[in-house]
């Protein structure tokens, strides 16, 4: 063995272990070998030395905190973090905000609810849209063998000032035809051709809508719309205003209404209407049976029946009916008393070949009364 | 004088007077330590008090298995001048190259040839040779394996005796 081989031997015998007989015949008789030893054995010995000689200065111990989780030195300490991990979460954050932005862009813009009515008829429809997206079609009645189209579309919906693009036309359908289906909520699949040929004649124009108050719009063909609306952040899920949860004790509402007689279903109201008059009424027509009107207070010719928040019963002609609404039918102590009457015919405004329900008017009794007799 | 664990139990507990009895007893030898480590004396005070907060503050961490409690609180403060360098370094970007000890005239004081060594071995050499901790104790403390605290003792030495002796380090070493 050379000396070079022996070095860490050397180390091995001053730590106090054993070594090789070899190395040991090496280290006792090579001079090199020994003086590392015993160099070895100084430095150890000049060590203690050096400490023994400098003797620190007592230091004061410590002030003893209270045992328990010390928060503020946790959470304000310095953290070495990777820089692997630092550009990791760097590009998550970055991800992340061009996502949400990306969905708050697909998202698009505020919600435009708004009520149309025909103050001639008292029609009253509730729609939505959102601003910038599709444009709402309505068709209400619009007298006799009239409908009124009104196509509503928000370009653009601020919390004090709304800009609609409207147009708005009377027309008198041809019985039968496509356009009559869509104009009287009767066609299965409402075909956007058909639409676009109806609205094709009506001028489009720019009005500036001020929220919460009533903006007239102007009818070609004659006639005018009245639209009050609300601005939205958020789709609504369900608006009151257009269908009151708790009427008013004089106010009649129905809501997407459906009659039923005894257990056969006599057909749905599309739409809804509501009144607060002198004596509150609605009149519905259920083809082939005629036609309904359900009044607050008694009148000629009209039978009682129950009312109670969205469901009314009555018996006529020996039948149990039921009529059903999506919100409460009227206000006040419920269950309450609500009169029905009925005729044998349906106003002359309502095409005869007409199949389904459909609201025929709401205002004073009489003034339904009126139409049923003309 | 009674054994770690009891000792131990009593810190858990929260007995000051064990814990005062425990710091007359180890602060001297340990601020020699950080000293020598450290190369400051106010860092080694520093770090001191640091390493016996922690072991009153955080009381689960002793294991009477693998190392004694005076071991303990030299491994925690071992790692606090560990991170001490660590600051320096940042702060300063640059460590003394104990190569300028080399080709000097020889040395023929102790402390300065110790100061000339890097701070890691010089605290190796001074935990085995003055504090008498054993290879096993230190592979403990440092939390490497023994292998590696034996070679690293012996270069050390090898390193010290050079610089002790005014001899100039092998290329190859």
């Amino acid at each position: 063995m050379n000396c070079q081989e022996v070095q860490p031997l050397v180390a091995a015998l001053h730590e106090g272990e054993r070594v090789s007989h070899e190395a040991a015949g090496h280290i006792r008789t090579c001079p090199a070998c020994r003086a590392r030893l015993e160099d070895y054995a100084r430095m150890g010995v000049e060590l203690r030395l050096l400490a023994s000689a400098s003797e620190e200065a007592p230091m004061r111990m410590p002030h003893l905190p209270p045992r328990g989780r010390r928060w503020g030195p946790t959470l304000t300490a310095r953290v070495l973090v990777p820089r692997f991990a630092l550009g990791v979460g760097l590009f998550a954050i970055v991800g992340l905000s061009v996502g949400l932005g990306w969905m708050r862009a697909q998202a698009g813009g505020p919600w435009f609810q708004f009520d149309l009515s025909n103050p001639e008829t008292q029609e009253r429809v509730g729609c939505l849209t959102q601003a910038g997206a599709y444009a709402e079609d309505v068709f209400l009645s619009g007298g006799p063998q009239k409908r009124i189209a009104v196509s509503v579309k928000a370009l653009d919906a601020q919390k004090d000032v709304v800009r609609l693009m409207v147009r708005a036309r009377s027309f008198a359908p041809v019985p039968g035809s496509e356009e009559e289906k869509v104009a009287n909520n009767n066609a299965g699949v409402i075909s956007q051709e058909v639409t676009d040929r109806i609205f094709a004649n009506a001028t489009p124009r720019e009005l500036d809508y001020v929220p919460g108050r009533t903006l007239e719009i102007p009818v070609e063909g004659g006639g005018k719309l009245l639209l009050k609306g609300e601005v939205f952040k958020l789709r609504p899920s369900f608006s009151a205003q257009w269908f009151p949860l708790t009427p008013k004790p004089d106010e009649i509402v129905l809501s997407k209404a459906a009659l039923v007689r005894g257990s056969e279903f006599l057909g749905e109201v599309h739409g809804r209407g509501g009144v607060q008059a002198k004596n509150s009424a609605v009149g519905i027509c259920v083809p082939p049976l005629g036609a309904f009107v359900f009044a607050l207070k008694p009148f000629e010719g009209a039978i009682p029946g129950v009312a109670e928040f969205g469901e009314a019963r009555f018996k006529m002609d020996g039948y149990e009916y039921m009529l059903f609404s999506a919100t409460p039918i009227t206000g006040g102590q419920q269950p309450r008393e609500i009169w029905v009457y009925r005729s044998q015919n349906c106003p002359a405004f309502v095409p005869p070949r007409l199949r389904h329900a459909s609201l025929i008017g709401v205002g004073d009794v009489s003034d339904i009364l009126k139409t049923l007799r003309k | 004088m009674e054994d770690d664990q009891e000792l131990w139990n009593r810190l858990s507990r929260g007995d000051t007077d064990a814990f005062a009895g425990f710091y007359r007893r180890h602060a001297s030898s340990l601020q020699a330590f950080l000293r020598r480590y450290l190369g400051d004396a106010k860092a080694a005070e520093d770090v001191a008090q640091e390493a016996f907060l922690k072991l009153w503050q955080h009381p689960n961490g002793f294991n009477p298995a693998r190392a004694t409690l005076k071991a303990y609180l030299f491994g925690i403060a071992a790692k606090g001048a560990a991170d001490w360098w660590r600051r320096r370094a940042r702060e300063e970007r640059r460590v003394a190259p104990p190569q300028a000890c080399f080709g000097t005239e020889a040395a023929t004081l102790m402390e300065e040839a110790l100061a000339c060594l890097e701070p890691e071995p010089r605290s190796l050499l001074w935990l085995r040779e003055v504090e008498g901790y054993s290879c096993a104790e230190l592979a403990a403390m440092f939390d490497i394996p023994l292998g590696t605290v034996k070679s690293r003792l012996f270069a050390a030495r090898e390193q010290l005796r050079g610089i002790w002796k005014g001899e100039r380090p092998r290329e190859d070493s």
